[in-house]
């Protein structure tokens, strides 16, 4: 089975919500939607609304502007109330536009897409405002604009979903399996490229069943050159790390500083390919997206399709949570995820699962001196030296720890999860890097 | 709305902690411990026993003293004192248990900083200084008991000479290098039935506690692994003899050194390459002191000058990581470091 050297295994507490069907989030719950205009990547579009304008669902309220810029998207029909400062999970002030629900149930299309050629597709990408949806919210057209000097000959669909809890991607392959094998050959063609792999950790057993009935799919590799092949990956973290993705399917390795187009390769996640089909061939922007909404402090975990701006304690009290027992409310997974100190933070276009975890699930353990035992080392997927990053960014040695490739590091987090003496070893790697981005370091 | 916490990703860690580690090489000790007590009676395990009281104690001491946390409770002293315990002749005075735990803990630990810090393994570096300083109590060993019934297990040191005998290894090195003594046979040095230290007779026990060790994952295989087959290809180098190998490999404190204290942490390198050429450096000066040297015993003598060797490792040899290419540095030596044994062996064994 494939798989890459090294990485970690933590508890996957998939089972929570890996029988629970896609709901929609019952209507009148989400009053309000709060849509942030720039998402964690890309230029802020430009507001074509104002307060007091009546919008239906599915219209463009914001044109993008720059390459990174995608249009956004009205997700809910109502009135808009204006754009104000709303705190996002990264816990900066985004500018949102804020639309009140009305009862209208209308919903505007886009116009038919011209043809399926490269350039439509990704001109459509744009306008439908589709962004990496599997948590860096990187935009999909200017991904797929692979560089005329560059000979890309696989398309990675990115269904590892490594991340404990989350069982978005999940549960899309098992409802929407047509469509997530749809959405790739759509991106495969804009991308002019022949293989395509879809990567399904073992977990996940059902979707990887799901996606190998449509017709023209093949779980052997030999096959890739006429059919879509569902790859099985082994369950481990982070087996959906991109670098560590083309690594475990293609054996390829990204060098410094390249990007994957550089070893032949273009990796989309698995629900940016299922939009990618619903913007194509269903004229659907991006509105919605699924969320799971799982931890321990949730009576009823659930995964549910959500309006883009929809807030989380929406969620929340959807899931009939109990705030007395959540220790941490997280957005995205329990390894790379960003803890929030609020509820009044809207559902992001990269936003896969919200947790709510309680203090038994953190068991959080106060840190001890490093025993030099080489764990987080021995754990590293991209074989650095967490324990000498770590001790030489506390000394405030950040040049020597820049020697040891701190640059590198993706924050992955395993390095941290496999210390037992529970040192913060991201928190300081980031603090390093941090300063030695201030002084242009890469 | 109950207390919220705002922190730094990843927000789920594993089950490990740095006690469990500990408690796993307690209990990964305790066959060789109980073979001891077996063999040495109630006297033996009670030196090992207060070996891991002074432990304690000099820790508890030394933070008190410096007005910080008390840190006993992590379990690395008492992991220090049952490896030094192990390390001594079963019938020592009193005050050598005592004098070790409290150079051990004050002088290689608690000096250089603690856990983590230690530049040497504190047990192996205390058995030197006591076997430099007490050479006759260090180097006087007894056949294991003879039992004539439960009494001798309570009885024992009898209080005359007449019963103290030298090890394999000590035999080994009395006797002329073409004429070995095979005191005992190859089997019972691995079962542990012959004159030693208390701890380190049975091969076959500190094996069980090493494989323990190498499937809980508390210790990676290479560094037990090429020490024992890296001291039976030096055996077979130096002494020509696949018995030379043999009573390397099976006598004396190897088994205990390879898997226990070679692969102290704080004290052995952190990454594979450095792993394997450090294991190899303590199998040949343990050899080295073996047959060529003044000591029957070579095995702590080894593990400390690699172990201060250790920064040195880690500073020059820094694997590359991923998107450099291919790591040769890591390449050439695994296939030197193993192919050397192999080929020695091979040699030794079947030609």
């Amino acid at each position: 089975m494939s798989s890459f050297r090294k990485g970690v295994h933590p508890h996957d507490c998939k089972e929570m919500t890996s029988q629970k069907s896609i709901e929609k989030l019952i209507s009148g719950e989400a009053a309000k939607v709060f849509i942030p205009i720039s998402q964690f990547a890309g230029e802020k579009s430009d507001v074509l609304v104002q307060a007091g304008d009546v919008v239906t669902c599915g219209q463009c309220i914001a044109k993008a502007t720059g390459k990174f810029g995608v249009d956004i998207h009205a997700s809910i029909s109502g009135t808009v109330v204006g754009v104000q400062k709303e705190i996002t999970a990264v816990g900066s002030y985004v500018d949102c536009i804020v639309i009140e629900k009305n009862d209208d149930s209308g919903y505007i299309f886009m116009e038919n897409i011209k043809s399926e050629e490269s350039s439509d597709v990704i001109t459509r990408i744009k306008e439908a405002g589709i962004i990496g949806m599997g948590g860096a919210s990187f935009p999909t057209h200017f991904k797929l604009q692979v560089p005329a000097d560059k000979v890309v000959d696989f398309l990675l669909i990115n269904a590892a979903e490594c991340e404990p809890y989350i069982n978005c991607d999940n549960r899309l392959m098992i409802e929407q399996s047509i469509k997530c094998v749809e959405g790739a050959r759509i991106v495969a063609k804009a991308v002019g490229v022949k293989k395509i792999v879809i990567g399904v950790e073992e977990n996940k057993a059902e979707a990887i069943e799901a996606l190998l009935t449509v017709p023209n799919t093949s779980s052997d590799i030999k096959d890739v050159e006429s059919k879509v092949i569902i790859l099985k990956l082994k369950t481990k973290y982070p087996q959906g790390a991109e670098k560590i993705l083309i690594k475990a399917i293609t054996s390829r390795e990204v060098p410094t500083g390249k990007l994957p187009a550089d070893v032949g390769c273009v990796v989309v996640n698995l629900h940016t390919t299922y939009q990618v089909f619903l913007a194509v061939r269903e004229n659907r922007p991006l509105t919605e997206r699924v969320v799971t909404v799982s931890g321990g402090a949730l009576e009823n975990p659930s995964n549910f399709i959500v309006p883009i701006g929809t807030l989380y304690e929406d969620l929340f009290a959807a899931t009939k949570g109990d705030m007395d027992t959540v220790c941490e409310i997280i957005s995205g997974g329990p390894m790379m995820g960003f803890t929030v100190f609020s509820t009044r933070i809207p559902v992001a276009k990269g936003t896969s699962s919200i947790l709510f975890l309680t203090e038994k699930e953190i068991a959080k353990e106060s840190s001890s001196v490093c025993i030099n035992c080489g764990k987080c080392a021995s754990v590293c997927p991209l074989k650095l030296m967490p324990m000498y990053m770590d001790s030489y960014s506390i000394e405030g040695d950040f040049e020597t720890a820049n020697k040891y490739g701190i640059m590198k590091c993706m924050e992955c987090g395993c390095c941290s999860f496999a210390c037992p003496a529970k040192r913060p070893l991201v928190q300081s790697i980031r603090l390093a890097k941090k300063a030695l981005r201030k002084k242009g370091a890469r | 709305m109950g207390k919220l916490l705002v922190n730094v990703s990843p927000h789920v860690s594993s089950k490990e902690s740095t006690k469990g580690i500990m408690k796993d090489v307690i209990i990964a000790l305790m066959p060789a411990t109980l073979v001891g007590t077996y063999l040495f009676g109630l006297y033996a395990l009670s030196m090992t026993l207060l070996t891991i009281l002074t432990c304690v104690l000099t820790e508890t001491v030394w933070n008190k003293v410096r007005k910080v946390e008390n840190t006993i409770g992590d379990y690395s002293a008492i992991v220090t004192g049952l490896i030094l315990g192990l390390n001594l002749p079963p019938y020592v005075p009193f005050y050598i248990p005592i004098v070790g735990g409290i150079f051990a803990i004050a002088l290689v630990k608690m000096l250089f900083g603690g856990l983590g810090r230690n530049f040497a393994n504190p047990a192996a570096t205390a058995r030197v200084m006591l076997l430099l300083s007490w050479v006759g109590i260090m180097t006087t060993f007894y056949s294991p008991i003879e039992y004539t019934g439960i009494m001798d297990f309570f009885s024992y040191p009898p209080m005359t000479d007449a019963f103290a005998t030298a090890t394999p290894l000590g035999l080994d090195k009395a006797a002329s290098a073409t004429a070995l003594v095979w005191q005992s046979t190859a089997m019972e040095g691995f079962l542990g039935n012959i004159a030693g230290s208390f701890g380190e007779t049975s091969a076959l026990a500190l094996l069980m506690g090493g494989i323990y060790l190498i499937a809980r994952k508390v210790i990676g295989w290479k560094i037990p692994v090429v020490i024992i087959l890296g001291t039976a290809a030096f055996g077979v180098l130096f002494g020509n003899t696949v018995e030379t190998a043999l009573t390397n490999v099976l006598f004396g404190g190897l088994f205990i050194g390879a898997f226990f204290m070679a692969t102290d942490y704080s004290t052995s390198p952190n990454t594979d390459t450095s792993r394997v050429i450090y294991a190899l450096m303590i199998a040949f000066i343990t050899v080295l002191v073996r047959e060529i040297g003044g000591y029957p015993e070579g095995m702590s003598f080894a593990i400390i000058l690699a172990n201060i060797c250790v920064p040195l490792f880690d500073r020059y040899i820094i694997p590359k990581s991923f998107g450099d290419g291919r790591d040769t540095v890591a390449l050439v030596t695994n296939v030197a470091v193993f192919g050397f044994i192999a080929i020695t062996l091979l040699v030794g064994f079947v030609l």
